[in-house]
């Protein structure tokens, strides 16, 4: 049984790469996220686990600035989410934020680099040079730059999508269930690179996942239990 | 289906249905130029009149020649100067005892030849107001002058324009086409496209959802979508722009309609058409940005219930079907504005109710055999009745799309039937006096007393001739109607049974020839022209008992004693010309009901085709675990039999009303009924070619999928 345990945020979120204070989401009479504290600095990890329907995936969409939240307050870096309009959370996501989900979600009908360069490409980088870095990040990660994404594997798939989440050098890599659609072996690799990413990019990473193993890795845990966030006591 | 398929089905869609919207808009640009070119081309050939006789070049009659199935102008010309122009589309005036016919008459040269004089030409298209237009120049031979037929004139292009192309219809009721061209051409395009932008809708939420986690603003996937539209929309209009652009270098024909679209009246309306189609381009661009546009993130929000579809309003449905047809019938046989009233009314809310009519049949059905499949324990059966139960909405858009097109051609049919019927009736009622009776309009002037002789003379003695006037002499608030009178020799009269009787033979066309109910007086004598202010018509009856008058013969014999020759008609005729012109625009309804409804069509099939491969996908995994592929057959199969049953029910029945209306209003209502029967089955046609490409979609899911993440 998870042990619930509630505490304010400590003063060291206001230098945080993501921080929220007293978020709330409600959808119509019901209350989705219920006065939600989190941060997270540079250079660590975090990892949400929780029910399904606890509200993790609400979390993250509000975190992402993909929804606006109904109150509190939500900072990526020194940036005030909550209060911009759709297009502004948009470029802030583009530049800001790495995201990574759970099948990938790549577009089919472009190649493994052409996916890459894309967040490249929508924040009005340089072509040659986002073409360089893609290609950087795809042979480190061992994925042929060139073939369509719908022949490659499931692993394979979710590394293109994590050099995607990098190509534009974020300060907030966002995650959800990044490793459930692979096998045993595929999510060892993969949960082994992407919890890399904080002590080689310098970077926030926040995931949620279901998995307590993956969960494990990172140097904080949470659990969304009916839309309130709290420090996990439970050992990995 | 990969997305690249989805993509370029949805270009071809696109570009398909910019170019009908283009030339929809066009052809509403074109109703005015078109008839301001008819008008003007027959204003050219009209004759500029005068009453000052020593300044005409020419004379001429006017008069119309109508046959079975056909209506034609006869101009009767008269050269006094043959220097002077002749009429637009001749070189020269035709020689006495000759004539000149439009193209579409060239079938037709011997029996003219027999009435008007030797065919010698073909009037050339220039001079006529269209290429199919009936028309016959005759220039009688020497012969006796009847003055009061003809009219002076001193060239041709006169400013008040006269209408002698016979098509009353078109020229006087023109602004009903843009009504028909609003319902039938340009909501069915925009409707189209419309529906090729909503294809691959749920591919493009998912692009927009990644695109825009990426960092992508709502601007700029409105800025990738109009990209992705650009080519489609561009190549719709290079084709729509090539059809105008052809349309101004030869003429167009409008098959069915008897109407040619003429390139001068394409060129002349130029710049408008060019301006509708930068105007439709921006009306395309607008309809393809709106469906494409991004959607609003809803977070955890609940998506979208399915429509409730409650069972009272299918019953409303079908008491509205049942009270407005009854009521259409007890009216069609007294004022006919009134019965189209309840019809189109009662249409009207049937349309409105036929979608909400259409799902609770899919509803109900799948929950009878989500019911049926879960006692006998049939997968397949259970499957696709709860899929139909729980979410009927793409299955009853479907149903609704076809049962909408049947209702609607069904319609477009009754009215045709209507239309055809006047005509039949006119046919028939023509029909038994051919060959029996032919009445010829004899002038009131005495001089014209020898020609009367001579024609008597020159008929063949077989014929019985006897002349009918009738009188009406008017007072300041009222008239009086004298009894007709019959004139004949005594022999001919006795033989016609009307010797001494004031009785009108019940085999005679009476009613035709001197007004219903007027009572006749019988007087003996030779057929004398009559005379006298309260004349009302003065008519010579030729009477064959043996039934084998040639009318053609009759007409001959005219145009050899009188110039012009006095036309040969049969009681009926009038009545047949006015049912031609029915006919004539029941072509129009139906050219505009087959373009509106293919459109139509192609929306119904471009929305089962997507719905098809979503439900494909949908059902994959349960066929793929199971091992067992043919259930996808199954379902899909279950599926479209459900939809056309759906069809069947509310289109055909629904429609089925229209035929006893049709009955009512004294037409045959069975072909309305095979016509109904006959749209059903094409729309099964349809469904069943929709069920198949869902069963083919579904075996390449079955293949494809794989456990753990869903792959296009």
């Amino acid at each position: 049984m998870t042990q619930i345990e509630t505490t304010p945020p400590s003063d060291t979120c206001s230098a945080a790469a993501l921080s929220c204070r007293q978020v709330r989401y409600r959808a119509g009479r019901t209350t989705i996220l219920d006065g939600v504290d989190l941060c997270v600095a540079g250079g660590r990890s975090a990892a949400i686990q929780g029910r399904s329907g606890s509200g993790k995936s609400t979390l993250l969409a509000v975190l992402m600035g993909l929804i606006r939240p109904t109150g509190g307050s939500v900072r990526v870096g020194e940036t005030e989410m909550s209060t911009l309009s759709r297009s502004r959370r948009a470029d802030l996501r583009g530049q800001h934020i790495g995201v990574v989900f759970q099948n990938a979600e790549l577009l089919d009908e472009l190649t493994a680099i052409e996916n890459v360069m894309l967040p490249a490409l929508l924040t009005h980088q340089e072509k040659a040079a986002a073409r360089t870095r893609a290609h950087g990040l795809l042979d480190e990660l061992e994925i042929p730059a060139d073939r369509s994404t719908a022949v490659l594997s499931g692993g394979e798939r979710q590394r293109v999508a994590m050099a995607r989440a990098l190509i534009n050098g974020p300060g907030l890599v966002l995650a959800d269930e990044p490793t459930g659609a692979l096998d045993a072996e595929l999510r060892e690799t993969s949960a082994d690179l992407l919890f890399s990413l904080p002590a080689s990019t310098g970077c926030a990473l926040l995931v949620v996942t279901h998995d307590p193993a993956v969960a494990s890795r990172a140097d904080e845990r949470y659990v969304m239990d009916t839309g309130r966030l709290a420090p996990s006591t439970l050992d990995g | 289906m990969t997305p690249a398929r989805i993509g370029l089905t949805q270009a071809v869609a696109i570009a398909a249905a910019t170019a009908l919207v283009v030339l929809s808009f066009a052809a509403l640009v074109l109703i005015d130029t078109t008839y301001d070119g008819r008008y003007q081309r027959s204003a050219d050939r009209t004759p500029i009149v005068t009453v000052d006789h020593e300044i005409a070049s020419f004379r001429f009659a006017h008069s119309f020649s109508a046959g079975p199935g056909r209506k034609f102008s006869v101009v009767y010309l008269d050269p006094l100067d043959r220097a002077a122009p002749p009429p637009p589309g001749l070189t020269q005036w035709p020689q006495p005892g000759t004539a000149v016919v439009s193209p579409s008459l060239a079938d037709r040269v011997d029996e003219i030849g027999v009435v008007y004089g030797e065919v010698v030409g073909t009037v050339d298209t220039s001079g006529l107001v269209q290429p199919t237009e009936d028309l016959v120049y005759a220039v009688p031979a020497p012969a006796m002058f009847d003055g009061s037929n003809w009219e002076h004139a001193v060239g041709f292009g006169a400013a008040n324009r006269v209408n002698m192309a016979g098509e009353i219809w078109i020229v006087e009721y023109a602004e009903r086409v843009y009504y028909l061209v609003l319902f039938f051409l340009v909501a069915p395009a925009m409707a189209l496209l419309a529906t090729a932008a909503h294809l691959g809708d749920e591919e493009r939420r998912r692009r927009h959802a990644i695109l825009e986690t990426l960092g992508a603003r709502p601007g700029r996937l409105v800025r990738l979508e109009a990209r992705r539209a650009a080519l489609p929309l561009l190549t719709g209009v290079a084709v729509a722009s090539g059809v105008l652009t052809a349309g101004s270098l030869v003429d167009l024909p409008l098959l069915g309609a008897g109407y040619w679209l003429r390139s001068e009246d394409f060129r002349a309306a130029a710049p408008a058409l060019w301006s509708v189609v930068a105007g439709s381009i921006v009306a395309a661009i607008c309809v393809v940005l709106v469906a494409t546009r991004p959607a609003r993130v809803r977070g955890a929000r609940p998506r979208g219930r399915e429509p409730r579809y409650p069972g009272w309003v299918a019953a409303l449905a079908a008491v509205i079907v049942l009270l407005t047809g009854r009521e259409a019938i007890n009216r069609v046989g007294g004022s006919l504005d009134e019965a189209a009233l309840w019809v189109f009314g009662g249409s009207m809310l049937s349309l409105i109710l036929l979608p909400t009519v259409c799902g609770w049949l899919t509803r109900t059905s799948g929950a009878l055999i989500g019911e049926l499949g879960s006692r006998g324990g049939h997968p397949a059966m259970l499957v696709a009745g709860a899929q139909l139960r729980s979410a009927p909405r793409g299955s009853a858009r479907l149903a609704a799309g076809c049962a909408m097109a049947v209702f609607l051609v069904s319609q477009i049919f009754a009215m045709l039937t209507l239309s055809y019927a006047e005509n039949a009736v006119a046919e028939s009622t023509a029909k038994p006096h051919d060959g029996s009776y032919v009445v010829i309009g004899v002038p009131r002037e005495r001089s014209m007393q020898p020609a009367l002789d001579q024609i008597v003379a020159d008929l063949a003695e077989n014929l019985h001739v006897v002349h009918v006037a009738t009188r009406v002499r008017e007072f300041p608030n009222s008239e009086i109607e004298f009894p007709a009178t019959i004139t004949g020799s005594v022999a001919m009269l006795e033989e016609l049974g009307l010797s001494g009787l004031n009785e009108v033979p019940t085999e005679w066309p009476w009613d035709e020839v001197a007004g219903s109910g007027n009572p006749l007086v019988t007087s003996a004598g030779p057929p004398t022209i009559a005379v006298g202010d309260d004349l009302s018509s003065s008519q010579m009856v030729v009477i064959d008992p043996a039934g084998q008058l040639d009318r053609s013969q009759i007409q001959h014999v005219l145009n050899t004693v009188v110039r012009p020759g006095w036309s040969v008609s049969i009681p009926g005729d009038a009545w047949r010309a006015g049912a031609l012109n029915a006919v004539h625009q029941s072509r129009w309804i139906v050219w505009f009901g087959v373009i509106g409804s293919s459109m139509l069509m192609a929306v119904v099939f471009l929305r089962t085709w997507q719905a098809s491969s979503l439900a494909a996908r949908r059902g994959a995994p349960l066929a793929a675990v199971s091992g067992r592929t043919g259930l996808t057959v199954r379902r899909a199969v279950m599926r479209g039999a459900v939809v056309a049953a759906t069809v069947a029910v509310a289109g055909g029945l629904a429609s089925y009303h229209l035929s006893w209306v049709v009955d009512a209003g004294g037409a045959d209502g069975g072909p309305v009924r095979q016509t109904i029967a006959v749209l059903c089955l094409l729309a099964t046609v349809a469904i069943s070619g929709a069920t198949a490409h869902e069963v083919y979609e579904g075996r390449r899911a079955v293949r494809s999928w794989r456990p753990g993440g869903e792959r296009s």
